[in-house]
């Protein structure tokens, strides 16, 4: 009876030690064409990048990263009229893009085209599609509150004042993108006194790319023509200088990756699925918006 | 149902109340058992007549009725764990009636409160007493379970087969496969909406103001309605009646005292604070620890109106508060503020009508708020749900065989979630009234051996939708043997509210409505029970749970949020729920094994469950069923506390030395699947990893594994016990997985994962005078 108790203390002491390992199983494993491809009326078909997903507990090998029998098909649904597109050959995989080099297909707000894509990863051919909508023509920033101002200034009630842009809608769009990009990005005009954390120039100069690239989006707006408001956040401003601000006028399909492909992943941890709008064996979007652009300047 | 409706019925029992109570016949003995030491009424005491099969356990109230008793000289023994057997003779006439107020003395062992002596009432007949799936702790149950920093009721709660806390940084309890919204939690009768401090850490409930608690883990009575799986009723200590007693204690936590006091020589009052205090001692040195802290309380008076009359008055509240401040630089500093509290009130009336009818009717309040703040005004959020009660019940022994129950409960609820955000604003409210009427049937005839409980409740709910629902309940006891007993029951449940879990601020309440309905589930349960050596019990139940209407929280409700109007900015606001939630079903089975043992040098309880719970949602997983993040196919639990001066000299009282196991099969969790390269917008400079989760909880985490210990001294003075203690939460310092880091640095895969609480000692005192 003694030996079982102290045999049992030792049981309870030595598994209550440890550590209980994570491997990752890959189960959930499923390959997939990536499609990232945005129409803008008034620019050609230049730049939809179709690629495959990738195995979490493996390399990035970015060689391989685009199937090398990718077929992609675009349709205006106007016509009928498929057109095949042509992958650019560049040094970076970044710029392997598909374009159509042709004059006859235009990008027409209002219209509807349809992507098809089909391709072979790890032996099994994958095929992928969707189709977008473009937004009515009728969007753009119609005025900005000031070009330029210094780093957060406060209102006469202590509040930060931001950019503030005034859009006329399109008709079609509830959903608005703006993003962000510093003309200069470096740590020479990084701007250190901000009110959430402390950088030193070394820490900045190793991230400049955290900080090189925002966004930001309103949604839900009034349905039909009208103005509306969207804010560039003081918090995200993190250089002295100019910025290009560039917003988009977006279709459902978009506006439904960029709410959800980075919030996949709750407070506890856990992930989530995001929502593509791609049928078949696709993730990522393909979408249209209309774009225009301000230049905004944050002084020292 | 109108309040006018709800009114005449209540109206409609006192009616009744006074022409049944001239029904019956034979001798009727009642009255209250009381704890001899301070007065309060002693709740599901036994009270039995020696040489004569008929006994009674009291209700709620401390109330009990011995029914049709024939004419003559009887003793009654009254029981209860814990206190010393009384017996009483009493006299009674052919069809009068003798009222027997009892008190039953604690024992007179130091810290003993737990023993049973051999004399005692059989644990059989407390077990056959008990509903199934029913659980019973005491402060002194609680205290059993080695705490993390402060003993905390739903964490005990947690070592119960078929409870189970999602992480170590929450004590929200799942039950038997349901969600935390789906448990009713009352206190003195009064809902209570988000009972958590410190973002789950801890429950609001001060384990020393605690006099009782009854956990229904399923299959809840007629009685109890609004949700699907299960109930935690607290009862407060009603207050000392005899003397002026205290505890104080201080934990690495938080310091806190209850007192309880007469009030007159018929009533008692009683109350409670609690507060954290490491905002003013090293949060005053360091900018790294947020600002925060928490306080909670209670004051409850209790009076003697006479001998047929009692009233009790209680109120509660707490309030949590943090301020967060980010790493300022020069410039000014920017942060966010968020308070939440609780508050209830309640009122509770109980009359003895006739000494077989005995009444309760109860006003309650309670209001959960929360306000959130981003500095500059950039947000500004409130979260408010308030609910006003009026309960009725009415208790009717016909016979020993026969008790009857009725009542009726009409709740008015006000649930307000509002959001002021630069681009938009988010105003949902509602103002439904819930509304209740239930009977029961509870017939045990003579001789002991069955126990059948029927009841049927009606629940109407009337807001932005109409509701009403019957819901059958049924309960059945039978004994095996004198020590043995097999016990079943089913019923029909339904919930109208519904709730969106969040993290770090508050859980948000929504109301049934035209986008989310009333949540249903089915409860199928059968236990038996048997007496193990005389003072402990075994105890296997089995379950099976249907859900059907469930809704869980739309992680990309973004895409399926509407406006229902516009400011004259265009600003968006949203009125409605719609899209918050996926709608869906689900089922839970289990098989539970529960060893107790109350008395003794070693007493504590093992525990075993082998569950399996699985939800189907539209919009989650493609539609396929998965198991939530809950599920937990097998835990063990086992709790024990040692008196070392009994275990090793024969004594008692001195060192005691407390244990708790907990081991769990690995909580499933999603894999990110596969990660891809992707830029945001043309504009976008550069490529980024991103992940695309196809399979929801399609792993599990490594097993849980944790053993806590605890070590108390005790100090016996005159009038006063002092009680320092030690405790080592994770005493092993296992690295217990939370979840699962991935990244890529430079296209290399870093997988890593974040582990939950480690080793942690802390200390305390206690003092009780």
């Amino acid at each position: 009876m003694r030996y079982r108790a102290v045999a049992m203390l030792l049981w309870v002491g030595l598994a209550g030690c440890g550590e209980g390992r994570f491997s990752v199983s890959n189960t959930s494993y499923e390959p997939r064409l990536v499609i990232e491809g945005l129409l803008r009326p008034g620019i050609g078909v230049d730049g939809i990048r179709i690629t495959r997903n990738v195995r979490v507990d493996e390399r990035i090998r970015t060689d391989d990263l685009i199937p090398a029998d990718v077929q992609a098909h675009l349709t205006d649904r106007s016509n009928g009229r498929s057109f095949a597109l042509t992958l650019r050959d560049a040094d970076r995989v970044e710029d392997r893009l598909f374009y159509y080099s042709g004059s006859d297909l235009r990008i027409v707000p209002g219209a509807s085209y349809a992507l098809d894509v089909s391709a072979s990863v790890e032996g099994a051919l994958l095929r992928a599609g969707a189709v977008t909508t473009v937004p009515e023509d009728g969007f753009r920033i119609a005025g900005v509150n000031r070009q330029a101002m210094p780093y957060r200034p406060l209102d006469e009630r202590g509040d930060p004042l931001n950019f503030a842009l005034s859009i006329e809608r399109s008709p079609s769009s509830r959903f608005y993108l703006l993003t962000l990009r510093p003309r200069v990005v470096t740590s020479a005009n990084f701007i250190y006194e901000n009110s959430f954390t402390q950088q030193s120039r070394q820490d900045v100069e190793g991230r400049l790319d955290d900080f090189g690239f925002r966004w930001d989006w309103i949604q839900n707006t009034p349905r039909g023509a009208g103005v509306s408001t969207i804010e560039v956040m003081w918090f995200d401003l993190w250089f002295y200088g100019d910025y290009d601000v560039l917003v988009y006028a977006a279709d459902d399909n978009y506006a439904r990756f960029i709410q959800t492909h980075d919030q996949v992943r709750e407070a506890d941890g856990n992930f989530h699925e995001a929502e593509f709008a791609i049928e078949g064996d696709g993730i990522g979007y393909f979408g249209s918006a209309l774009v225009d652009s301000v230049r905004l300047q944050v002084q020292r | 149902m109108s309040i006018k409706g709800v009114l005449s019925i209540l109206a409609a029992l006192l009616i009744c109340c006074r022409g049944l109570g001239a029904e019956g016949g034979g001798a009727t003995i009642s009255g209250f058992v009381y704890s001899r030491d301070d007065g309060e009424a002693l709740i599901r005491a036994s009270v039995s007549m020696r040489g004569f099969p008929l006994g009674a356990m009291s209700n709620d109230s401390g109330y009990f009725v011995l029914a049709d008793v024939p004419a003559g000289r009887w003793s009654l023994v009254a029981s209860f764990i814990g206190f010393e057997d009384v017996e009483q003779i009493v006299e009674v006439a052919a069809g009068g009636h003798a009222r027997v107020d009892l008190f039953l003395a604690t024992k007179a062992l130091q810290g003993e409160e737990m023993l049973v002596r051999e004399d005692s009432l059989r644990m059989a007949d407390r077990l056959f007493a008990r509903t199934i799936s029913t659980v019973h702790l005491s402060p002194r149950h609680i205290e059993q379970v080695p705490p993390f920093a402060e003993a905390d009721l739903l964490r005990s709660l947690a070592a119960l087969p078929g409870i189970v806390p999602l992480s170590d940084f929450s004590s929200a309890l799942y039950v038997r496969g349901g969600t935390p919204d789906q448990n009713l939690y009352l206190i003195d009768g009064a809902e209570v909406y988000n009972p958590e401090h410190a973002f789950g850490l801890f429950s609001t409930f001060n384990t020393d103001a605690i006099k009782r608690v009854e956990l229904s883990k399923g299959g809840f009575g007629a009685e109890m309605g609004g949700r699907l799986s299960s109930v935690l009723d607290v009862v407060n200590v009603d207050g000392n009646r005899e003397r002026f007693q205290g505890v104080a204690a201080i934990s690495l936590l938080s310091v806190k005292s209850t007192l309880q006091a007469p009030l007159g020589t018929r009533g008692s009052l009683s109350g409670s604070l609690r507060r954290t205090y490491f905002d003013q001692t090293i949060g005053r040195r360091s900018d790294d620890i947020p600002d925060y802290y928490f306080y909670d309380g209670h004051v409850k008076a209790f009076v003697d109106l006479g001998d047929a009359d009692k009233l009790m008055l209680g109120f509660f509240g707490g309030r949590d508060v943090l301020d967060v401040t980010f790493d300022g630089g020069a410039r000014d500093e920017s942060g966010f503020g968020v308070a939440w509290q609780n508050q209830t009130a309640s009122a509770r009336y109980v009359r003895v009508f006739t000494p077989r009818l005995f009444g309760t009717f109860a006003l309650t309040a309670s209001r959960f708020a929360s306000d959130f703040a981003f500095s500059e005004g950039s947000l500004e959020e409130r979260n408010v749900v308030t609910d006003a009660t009026l309960k009725a019940q009415i208790q009717y022994d016909r016979s020993p065989a026969l008790r009857v129950e009725v009542g009726s409960e009409l709740k008015r609820l006000q649930a307000r979630f509002s959001q002021d955000f630069l681009s938009g604003e988010i105003d949902v409210r509602d103002n439904p009234t819930q509304a209740g009427l239930y009977g029961l049937l509870n017939w045990r005839p003579l001789g002991g051996v069955w126990d059948a409980q029927g009841g049927l409740r009606y629940s109407r709910y009337r807001g932005a939708t109409s509701l009403h629902h019957i819901e059958p309940r049924m309960a059945l006891k039978y004994r095996l043997t004198a020590a043995s007993m097999v016990k079943v029951a089913t019923g029909l449940y339904h919930q109208y509210v519904h709730r969106v879990p969040r993290f770090v601020a508050a859980d948000i309440w929504t109301t049934a409505n035209a986008h989310q309905g009333a949540s249903r589930a089915v409860h199928y349960i059968v236990g038996y029970q048997r007496e193990w050596h005389r003072l402990g019990q075994i105890e296997v139940e089995a379950f099976h749970k249907r859900y059907y209407d469930i809704y869980q929280f739309n992680r990309t409700f973004l895409t399926d949020v509407q406006a229902a109007k516009f400011d004259q900015r265009d600003r968006p606001i949203i009125a409605s729920t719609q899209g918050l939630f996926h709608p869906g079903s689900g089922h839970s089975s289990g098989f539970e094994v529960l060893l107790r043992k109350e008395a003794g040098a070693l007493s504590g309880w093992v525990g075993y469950s082998l569950a399996r719970t699985r939800y189907a949602f539209a919009g989650i997983n493609g539609g396929r069923a998965f198991s939530p993040r809950h599920d937990r196919t097998s835990t063990l639990n086992a709790v024990a506390r040692i008196d070392l001066s009994k275990a090793l000299r024969g004594g008692s009282g001195g060192w005691y030395f407390g244990a708790n196991l907990v081991y769990s099969t690995g909580q499933p969790i999603t894999e990110p699947g596969s990660a891809y390269l992707a830029s945001i917008a043309p504009s976008d400079p550069q490529v980024s990893v991103f992940y695309a989760p196809t399979r929801i909880n399609g792993v599990r985490l490594p097993a849980y594994v944790r053993l806590d210990l605890s070590l108390e001294w005790r100090r016996d003075f005159a009038s006063w016990r002092m009680m320092p203690y030690l405790q080592v939460f994770n005493a092993g310092n296992r690295r217990n997985a939370w979840f699962v880091e991935y990244d890529f640095a430079n296209s290399q895969p870093e997988v890593g994962q974040v582990g939950m609480f480690p080793l942690l000692p802390t200390c305390g005192l206690r003092v009780e005078f």
